[in-house]
């Protein structure tokens, strides 16, 4: 959820719309992908590959565990973590096998 | 292959006052951080905190390189570094690293579930994009920083419980965390932070086999230094990857660090 | 305690199961376990999961972390795909 008292950031007003899985979700301007979808309430951003665990936003960019890695746009393994929201993208669970590149 | 006096690998608050030392006495120097900001841990305090240091750095002299990761370290101080789309080749004289700590996981069962964060990432969800994912908190380590207790109250988060990661016994939750099991008692809350201290990041030293010494009180390996240079020659090293201090500290040991590298520069030239 | 919920490395899927398996077989190094089970290969090349892996070695054959040697490291530290190289060829 957005946080409402104003801190020390100003709270910027431009809003994007994106859809995830199919829904139809808003984020702001500075938003990654990854902070918009927990603004909305969304944290299982995927699911792990032998076992099937639910996994969720654990990066930052200190070191990576891949568990953001989502498909934008038709393209997989993109890391949410660092991508910016922009206007219309389609967000999906990774439809791919994992892999991270720089 | 690019040619520079000295390359500064991590943007952080040390690499920041190295690189303003470095433009002031006029070095061709190369800053690389692997983040999309500049300032590291700092870049959480106050917005005007990392300008300040970036508006004393001379353009002429340090360029600045986001997005980019030091992915190998030669012994001839040559340097490749990359954003995956590209890959640059850097002839140095003399390398900087300062590339920080990063927060330690703590293991525990289901310690992967969604909604488990540490206290950095978290920090950055609140400050650098409003949002938080609950309103309600269990901490769970044996180091918690201020900011991180102040910066919860602020954001309207209630913090139910602090628990020392000896009394966990479990996380558990369906699809997302929703509570803890611990010697003293079953918690519920809406997401668990870790905060259990820090490591330093230091596979540039290891890859380049720099002498190095285990610190019993941090339990992690630090690289032996003399004057800021470590057991490699024309590898300096500051911050926190040196010794972990607060941000004022780590503001000195970067400016320290260049005026040292600087010495050693002029002494290298002397000798020819 | 279940050993094979508590998740050592996400992204490789090893477990504490994984690792005590490793060392009742008599494995005492990282780099003998981290060819086993994979643990230390993913992107965070061991950041986030080495030391865990070292504490376990220290508990379970009673060495001092001191004495513990970390994993070797190599060029490249992250994943460069091939036509980033190709891009500097040119």
């Amino acid at each position: 959820m957005r946080i409402k008292r104003q801190g020390i950031f100003v709270f910027p007003q431009k809003q994007i719309n994106f859809t995830f899985e199919g829904k139809n979700l808003s984020g702001i301007k500075t938003d990654t992908i990854a902070s918009a979808l927990l603004a909305n309430g969304i944290f299982v951003f995927s699911y792990s590959r032998k076992t099937n665990r639910p996994q969720g936003y654990t990066c930052s960019t200190d070191f990576c565990t891949g568990s953001c890695l989502m498909t934008v746009n038709g393209v997989n393994n993109v890391q949410t973590c660092k991508t910016l929201l922009k206007q219309d993208m389609k967000i999906e669970r990774n439809r791919g096998p994992k892999h991270v590149t720089l | 292959m690019l040619h520079y006096d000295l390359v500064i690998i991590g943007g952080g608050v040390t690499g920041l006052s190295a690189a303003v030392e470095a433009s002031n006495l006029k070095m061709k120097t190369l800053l690389v951080e692997q983040g999309f900001t500049l300032g590291g841990h700092t870049r959480f305090f106050n917005e005007g905190y990392v300008q300040s240091f970036v508006r004393k750095i001379n353009n002429n002299y340090v360029d600045l390189l986001l997005n980019h990761s030091v992915v190998g370290v030669y012994d001839d101080l040559v340097l490749s570094i990359s954003d995956g789309n590209d890959f640059v080749k850097v002839q140095t004289k003399s390398i900087l690293v300062s590339t920080g700590s990063y927060q330690k996981r703590i293991s525990f069962p289901n310690n992967d579930l969604p909604n488990i964060y540490g206290y950095l990432t978290l920090l950055e969800m609140i400050k650098l994009h409003q949002v938080k994912p609950g309103n309600n908190v269990i901490i769970v380590g044996d180091e918690i920083h201020e900011m991180l207790i102040e910066t919860l109250e602020n954001s309207d988060i209630n913090i139910v419980k602090i628990i020392d990661k000896t009394d966990l016994i479990e996380a558990y939750g369906d699809e997302v965390y929703q509570g803890i099991t611990t010697k003293k008692g079953n918690f519920q809350s809406d997401f668990l932070i870790v905060s259990d201290g820090n490591l330093p990041h230091n596979e540039i030293l290891r890859m380049l086999n720099c002498e190095m010494v285990f610190d019993q009180e941090e339990q992690s390996w630090f690289p032996k230094s003399v004057d800021y240079m470590t057991s490699i020659k024309g590898v300096f090293v500051a911050g926190n990857v040196k010794s972990f201090k607060n941000a004022e500290e780590n503001v000195f040991d970067g400016s320290s660090a260049v005026k040292a590298i600087f010495n050693y520069l002029g002494e290298m030239h002397g000798k020819k | 305690m279940e050993k094979n919920k508590i998740i050592i490395c996400p992204y490789e899927e090893v477990t504490m199961a994984d690792i005590h398996k490793c060392l009742e077989m008599g494995f005492t190094t990282v780099e003998d376990i981290k060819r086993l089970t994979r643990v230390g290969m993913g992107p965070c090349q061991g950041r986030d999961c080495i030391h865990i892996v070292v504490d376990e070695i220290s508990k379970f054959n009673h060495i001092k972390k001191s004495d513990i040697e970390l994993m070797h490291i190599r060029p490249n530290l992250a994943n460069i795909p091939l036509k980033a190289l190709m891009e500097h060829k040119k």
